[in-house]
């Protein structure tokens, strides 16, 4: 297969605006960084979930190339990641089996920060085509 | 840790449509500019019908409505209704983790009938932020023909 995969990826302000408006998602902590700071007691704005989840999905896709299917994922969140953070999302090979004539792979996914915590983990599917030309 | 007695039968169903500007805006949002998403023929080549949703854009809609107007969001700007009533309204919540089945692929156009469920709720501490609640959703996604294509089991991370 294609090895591992590493991306680096930069919540910014403008990118958690943007996730927000497209869900329609008011939640001040994603924007509203005085809310966020003074009354919540975050550090600075804090990247959506579903964000940090997206990064992890576009690392397992890239794994698998574009002829592969995802078919199962978790994501776990240990501590909350703030905009501006510079984060390399992980996807790695754990195995490849085949229990129903397709095979699938298990890939281990890992976002980590700058200070070398690891704020989300998670675990990738990924059924891979069954055509010789594929990746 | 699990009192389902505490569980109130909450669900609720919306219809999603997947939206091609709102599909394409959410893989911007996220950085990430796979043909999959924007291109029907690059879609083809890798065995869609057509251009597909960003994986992650079904399991980030937890509700699909125009309202509710400002004065009823909670203090913090979330929908109050988008969340079980065992999340209070001055709660700080913070999205846990994650579960998805991808069952099959979800086309740009599809229109999805989504059901969400409250499925457990328990308390657990943390080191860092005392007694923190978990409230667990499931949310099934059929599309417009029958055909089940997601399946997402959600935590919130709740201080009360």
């Amino acid at each position: 297969m294609t090895g591992d995969v590493r991306l680096t990826k930069v919540p910014t302000t403008v990118a958690l605006f943007r996730m927000s408006a497209v869900m329609w998602n008011a939640h001040r902590v994603h924007y509203d960084e005085a809310y966020a700071t003074a009354v919540e007691g975050h550090g600075g704005l804090l990247v959506p979930a579903n964000l940090l989840s997206s990064y992890a999905c576009e690392a397992a896709m890239a794994w698998g190339g574009p002829a592969s299917r995802i078919v199962r994922m978790t994501f776990r969140t240990r501590a909350p990641v703030l905009a501006g953070s510079v984060l390399t999302v992980r996807a790695r090979e754990v195995s490849v089996t085949s229990p129903d004539g397709h095979r699938v792979a298990e890939l281990d996914l890992g976002i980590d920060d700058a200070a070398g915590g690891t704020p989300v983990t998670g675990t990738a599917w990924v059924r891979l085509p069954t055509a010789p030309d594929g990746p | 840790m699990n009192d389902p007695s505490r569980l109130a039968p909450e669900t609720r169903r919306f219809t999603l449509p997947v939206d091609p500007v709102a599909a394409r805006r959410f893989a911007y949002a996220a950085d990430d500019e796979n043909p999959l998403y924007f291109d029907d023929e690059a879609a083809r080549l890798a065995g869609y019908e057509r251009a597909i949703a960003p994986p992650m854009f079904v399991c980030s809609m937890f509700d699909h409505a125009a309202g509710p107007p400002e004065r009823d969001l909670r203090p913090d700007g979330v929908a109050p209704g988008v969340f079980p009533s065992v999340v209070r309204p001055d709660a700080a919540l913070l999205g846990g983790g994650q579960e998805v089945e991808f069952l099959a692929p979800v086309h740009l156009g599809d229109t999805l009938e989504v059901t969400r469920s409250l499925v457990d709720h328990y308390r657990r501490p943390s080191r860092q932020f005392g007694q923190l609640e978990f409230v667990v959703m499931e949310s099934r996604a059929v599309n417009q023909d029958g055909t089940p294509v997601v399946r997402i089991v959600d935590t919130l991370v709740v201080r009360q």
